[in-house]
Protein backbone atom coordinates (compact mmCIF):
# COMPACT_ATOMS: atom_id res chain seq x y z
CA UNK A 1 0.00 0.00 0.00
CA UNK A 2 2.66 2.46 0.95
CA UNK A 3 4.54 1.60 -2.55
CA UNK A 4 0.95 2.13 -4.51
CA UNK A 5 1.08 5.50 -2.04
CA UNK A 6 4.35 6.49 -3.68
CA UNK A 7 3.48 5.70 -6.81
CA UNK A 8 0.58 7.78 -6.75
CA UNK A 9 2.55 10.49 -5.72
CA UNK A 10 5.23 10.26 -8.03
CA UNK A 11 2.25 10.16 -11.07
CA UNK A 12 0.84 13.43 -9.75
CA UNK A 13 4.26 14.84 -9.87
CA UNK A 14 5.31 13.83 -13.26
CA UNK A 15 1.43 14.69 -14.55
CA UNK A 16 2.00 18.47 -13.17
CA UNK A 17 5.92 18.81 -14.34
CA UNK A 18 4.89 17.08 -18.01
CA UNK A 19 1.26 19.04 -18.33
CA UNK A 20 2.34 22.01 -16.61
CA UNK A 21 5.24 23.88 -18.31
CA UNK A 22 3.70 22.52 -21.97
CA UNK A 23 0.33 24.57 -21.65
CA UNK A 24 2.45 27.69 -21.40
CA UNK A 25 3.73 27.14 -24.87
CA UNK A 26 0.23 26.94 -26.30
CA UNK A 27 1.03 30.05 -28.13
CA UNK A 28 -0.51 29.85 -31.70
CA UNK A 29 -0.62 33.82 -31.95
CA UNK A 30 1.56 35.13 -34.05
CA UNK A 31 -0.49 35.66 -37.58
CA UNK A 32 0.35 38.22 -40.11
CA UNK A 33 -3.02 38.26 -40.54
CA UNK A 34 -5.27 39.89 -43.22
CA UNK A 35 -3.29 41.72 -45.78
CA UNK A 36 -0.40 39.98 -46.64
CA UNK A 37 -0.31 39.48 -49.93
CA UNK A 38 -0.82 35.89 -51.53
CA UNK A 39 0.06 36.85 -55.24
CA UNK A 40 1.44 39.28 -56.34
CA UNK A 41 1.89 41.47 -60.26
CA UNK A 42 3.77 43.84 -61.36
CA UNK A 43 1.41 45.89 -63.73
CA UNK A 44 3.74 48.88 -64.84
CA UNK A 45 7.10 48.88 -65.10
CA UNK A 46 7.51 51.90 -67.45
CA UNK A 47 9.56 53.84 -65.11
CA UNK A 48 12.09 50.19 -64.62
CA UNK A 49 12.76 48.44 -61.60
CA UNK A 50 13.05 50.77 -59.47
CA UNK A 51 10.29 52.96 -60.02
CA UNK A 52 6.45 51.99 -61.41
CA UNK A 53 2.81 50.86 -60.17
CA UNK A 54 2.11 47.42 -58.89
CA UNK A 55 -1.14 45.90 -57.86
CA UNK A 56 -1.31 43.27 -54.77
CA UNK A 57 -3.93 40.24 -55.02
CA UNK A 58 -5.49 39.43 -51.09
CA UNK A 59 -5.80 36.00 -49.64
CA UNK A 60 -8.99 34.77 -50.84
CA UNK A 61 -9.74 34.12 -46.98
CA UNK A 62 -10.26 38.06 -46.67
CA UNK A 63 -12.61 37.47 -49.79
CA UNK A 64 -15.32 40.14 -49.00
CA UNK A 65 -13.12 42.80 -49.02
CA UNK A 66 -11.82 44.18 -52.49
CA UNK A 67 -9.37 41.71 -53.93
CA UNK A 68 -6.48 44.76 -55.67
CA UNK A 69 -4.71 47.12 -53.80
CA UNK A 70 -2.71 49.44 -55.21
CA UNK A 71 0.81 50.28 -55.00
CA UNK A 72 3.16 52.81 -56.11
CA UNK A 73 6.76 52.59 -56.47
CA UNK A 74 8.39 55.60 -55.79
CA UNK A 75 12.52 55.13 -55.92
CA UNK A 76 15.10 52.79 -54.71
CA UNK A 77 14.12 49.49 -53.55
CA UNK A 78 12.70 50.62 -49.65
CA UNK A 79 10.95 53.84 -50.71
CA UNK A 80 7.25 52.91 -51.40
CA UNK A 81 3.82 54.12 -50.48
CA UNK A 82 1.75 51.55 -49.78
CA UNK A 83 -1.67 51.62 -51.08
CA UNK A 84 -4.52 51.52 -49.12
CA UNK A 85 -8.31 49.68 -49.85
CA UNK A 86 -10.16 52.13 -47.58
CA UNK A 87 -12.66 49.00 -46.23
CA UNK A 88 -9.78 46.98 -45.78
CA UNK A 89 -7.27 48.84 -43.39
CA UNK A 90 -4.47 45.98 -44.10
CA UNK A 91 -0.97 46.78 -44.83
CA UNK A 92 1.12 45.41 -47.40
CA UNK A 93 4.00 43.70 -46.34
CA UNK A 94 5.76 42.78 -49.62
CA UNK A 95 6.10 44.05 -53.13
CA UNK A 96 7.19 41.33 -55.91
CA UNK A 97 9.63 43.34 -57.93
CA UNK A 98 9.54 43.33 -61.51
CA UNK A 99 13.12 41.30 -61.68
CA UNK A 100 11.96 38.22 -59.60
CA UNK A 101 13.01 39.66 -56.23
CA UNK A 102 10.58 40.42 -52.87
CA UNK A 103 11.72 43.84 -51.45
CA UNK A 104 10.29 44.98 -48.13
CA UNK A 105 8.62 47.94 -47.15
CA UNK A 106 10.38 49.98 -44.52
CA UNK A 107 7.66 49.63 -41.74
CA UNK A 108 9.25 48.12 -39.63
CA UNK A 109 7.33 44.61 -39.81
CA UNK A 110 8.78 42.11 -41.82
CA UNK A 111 6.84 39.48 -41.20
CA UNK A 112 4.50 37.49 -43.50
CA UNK A 113 2.50 34.42 -43.38
CA UNK A 114 5.04 32.43 -45.85
CA UNK A 115 8.46 33.99 -44.04
CA UNK A 116 6.65 32.65 -40.14
CA UNK A 117 5.31 29.53 -42.05
CA UNK A 118 2.55 29.92 -40.34
CA UNK A 119 -1.18 29.40 -41.97
CA UNK A 120 -3.75 32.50 -41.31
CA UNK A 121 -5.99 32.14 -38.14
CA UNK A 122 -9.26 32.26 -39.32
CA UNK A 123 -11.28 34.55 -36.38
CA UNK A 124 -9.51 37.23 -35.97
CA UNK A 125 -11.00 40.80 -37.23
CA UNK A 126 -8.94 42.84 -39.46
CA UNK A 127 -7.68 45.75 -37.26
CA UNK A 128 -9.36 49.08 -38.79
CA UNK A 129 -6.47 51.33 -39.15
CA UNK A 130 -8.90 54.49 -38.83
CA UNK A 131 -9.48 53.77 -35.27
CA UNK A 132 -6.68 52.89 -33.45
CA UNK A 133 -7.80 52.74 -30.29
CA UNK A 134 -10.40 50.19 -30.56
CA UNK A 135 -7.78 48.17 -32.77
CA UNK A 136 -5.30 48.62 -29.97
CA UNK A 137 -8.20 47.17 -27.85
CA UNK A 138 -8.86 44.54 -30.20
CA UNK A 139 -5.31 43.55 -29.74
CA UNK A 140 -5.17 43.43 -25.94
CA UNK A 141 -8.67 41.63 -26.06
CA UNK A 142 -6.99 39.08 -28.18
CA UNK A 143 -3.45 39.21 -25.70
CA UNK A 144 -6.43 38.73 -22.66
CA UNK A 145 -8.54 35.45 -23.59
CA UNK A 146 -5.03 33.95 -25.40
CA UNK A 147 -3.65 34.02 -21.91
CA UNK A 148 -6.89 32.55 -20.30
CA UNK A 149 -7.27 29.97 -22.30
CA UNK A 150 -3.68 28.80 -21.57
CA UNK A 151 -4.12 29.46 -18.01
CA UNK A 152 -7.59 27.26 -18.17
CA UNK A 153 -5.59 24.43 -19.26
CA UNK A 154 -2.64 24.85 -16.60
CA UNK A 155 -5.24 25.07 -13.63
CA UNK A 156 -6.67 22.24 -14.73
CA UNK A 157 -3.53 20.23 -14.63
CA UNK A 158 -2.54 22.14 -11.71
CA UNK A 159 -6.17 21.07 -9.83
CA UNK A 160 -5.71 17.44 -11.42
CA UNK A 161 -2.32 17.12 -9.66
CA UNK A 162 -3.52 18.55 -6.24
CA UNK A 163 -6.38 16.01 -6.53
CA UNK A 164 -3.56 13.25 -7.06
CA UNK A 165 -1.87 14.43 -3.94
CA UNK A 166 -4.87 14.74 -1.92
CA UNK A 167 -6.03 11.32 -3.08
CA UNK A 168 -2.48 9.79 -1.68
CA UNK A 169 -3.31 10.87 1.45
CA UNK A 170 -6.81 9.64 1.65
CA UNK A 171 -6.44 6.35 -0.31
CA UNK A 172 -3.13 5.48 0.39
CA UNK A 173 -0.69 5.85 3.73
CA UNK A 174 1.34 8.73 1.92
CA UNK A 175 1.28 10.59 5.03
CA UNK A 176 1.03 14.54 5.46
CA UNK A 177 5.07 15.29 4.79
CA UNK A 178 4.77 13.61 1.48
CA UNK A 179 0.98 14.79 0.41
CA UNK A 180 2.55 18.47 1.87
CA UNK A 181 5.41 17.80 -0.63
CA UNK A 182 3.41 16.63 -3.33
CA UNK A 183 1.19 19.72 -3.49
CA UNK A 184 3.93 22.29 -3.04
CA UNK A 185 5.80 20.87 -6.00
CA UNK A 186 2.83 21.23 -7.76
CA UNK A 187 2.06 24.47 -6.49
CA UNK A 188 5.44 25.25 -7.50
CA UNK A 189 5.62 23.80 -11.32
CA UNK A 190 1.79 25.71 -11.60
CA UNK A 191 3.50 28.68 -10.73
CA UNK A 192 6.14 28.67 -13.30
CA UNK A 193 3.73 27.62 -16.16
CA UNK A 194 1.62 30.50 -15.22
CA UNK A 195 4.74 33.09 -15.60
CA UNK A 196 5.85 32.04 -18.74
CA UNK A 197 1.90 32.48 -19.86
CA UNK A 198 2.16 35.91 -17.84
CA UNK A 199 5.92 36.79 -20.40
CA UNK A 200 3.56 35.38 -23.14
CA UNK A 201 0.80 37.77 -22.41
CA UNK A 202 3.25 40.59 -22.11
CA UNK A 203 4.87 39.82 -25.25
CA UNK A 204 1.67 39.49 -27.08
CA UNK A 205 0.71 42.93 -25.65
CA UNK A 206 3.65 44.57 -27.09
CA UNK A 207 3.80 42.80 -30.65
CA UNK A 208 0.21 42.79 -31.73
CA UNK A 209 -0.59 46.48 -31.59
CA UNK A 210 2.58 47.34 -33.45
CA UNK A 211 1.94 44.14 -36.32
CA UNK A 212 -1.90 44.76 -36.68
CA UNK A 213 -2.56 48.53 -36.03
CA UNK A 214 -1.55 51.22 -38.43
CA UNK A 215 -3.15 54.73 -39.36
CA UNK A 216 -4.57 54.70 -42.42
CA UNK A 217 -3.05 58.19 -43.38
CA UNK A 218 0.74 56.90 -43.47
CA UNK A 219 0.87 53.64 -42.38
CA UNK A 220 2.98 54.35 -39.32
CA UNK A 221 2.20 52.16 -36.05
CA UNK A 222 -0.32 52.93 -33.98
CA UNK A 223 1.36 52.91 -30.47
CA UNK A 224 -0.28 52.36 -27.20
CA UNK A 225 -0.80 54.87 -24.74
CA UNK B 1 4.28 -0.66 8.48
CA UNK B 2 2.63 2.78 8.97
CA UNK B 3 -0.04 3.91 11.49
CA UNK B 4 -3.42 4.98 9.31
CA UNK B 5 -4.24 8.41 9.36
CA UNK B 6 -7.46 9.63 11.96
CA UNK B 7 -10.17 10.38 9.85
CA UNK B 8 -10.14 13.63 11.51
CA UNK B 9 -6.87 14.53 10.70
CA UNK B 10 -7.43 13.23 7.60
CA UNK B 11 -10.54 15.57 6.55
CA UNK B 12 -8.45 18.62 8.05
CA UNK B 13 -5.36 17.67 6.05
CA UNK B 14 -7.55 17.77 2.94
CA UNK B 15 -9.56 20.92 3.59
CA UNK B 16 -6.09 22.58 4.16
CA UNK B 17 -5.33 21.37 0.98
CA UNK B 18 -8.18 22.04 -1.41
CA UNK B 19 -8.26 25.72 0.37
CA UNK B 20 -4.64 26.47 -0.62
CA UNK B 21 -5.19 25.14 -3.95
CA UNK B 22 -7.68 27.32 -4.34
CA UNK B 23 -5.98 30.36 -3.28
CA UNK B 24 -2.81 29.43 -5.39
CA UNK B 25 -5.22 29.48 -7.99
CA UNK B 26 -7.23 32.75 -7.63
CA UNK B 27 -3.52 35.02 -6.65
CA UNK B 28 -1.96 33.34 -10.18
CA UNK B 29 -5.21 33.96 -12.42
CA UNK B 30 -5.13 37.64 -10.63
CA UNK B 31 -1.87 37.92 -11.33
CA UNK B 32 -1.69 36.72 -14.83
CA UNK B 33 -4.73 38.65 -16.10
CA UNK B 34 -4.12 42.15 -14.61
Amino acid sequence: MQRLSARVVVVALAFSLLILPASGQQQAYVSPGPGSPERYEYIDDSYGDAFGQAMVHYPSWYSDQPDWAYIEIWSGEIEIEIGWSPSMGAQVWWIYYSDGEFIYPDLGQMDTVESLGLAPLPGIPPCNGDDCNQCINTQLTFCKNQAKADLAVASAAYVTAMGLCIGGLVLGPAGPGVTLGCALAASGVFVAAAYKIRQTKRQCEYDRPRQYCHHMEDGSPCLPQ
Amino acid sequence: MFTPIEPERLRKWSLWLLLWALIVLALVWYWVLH
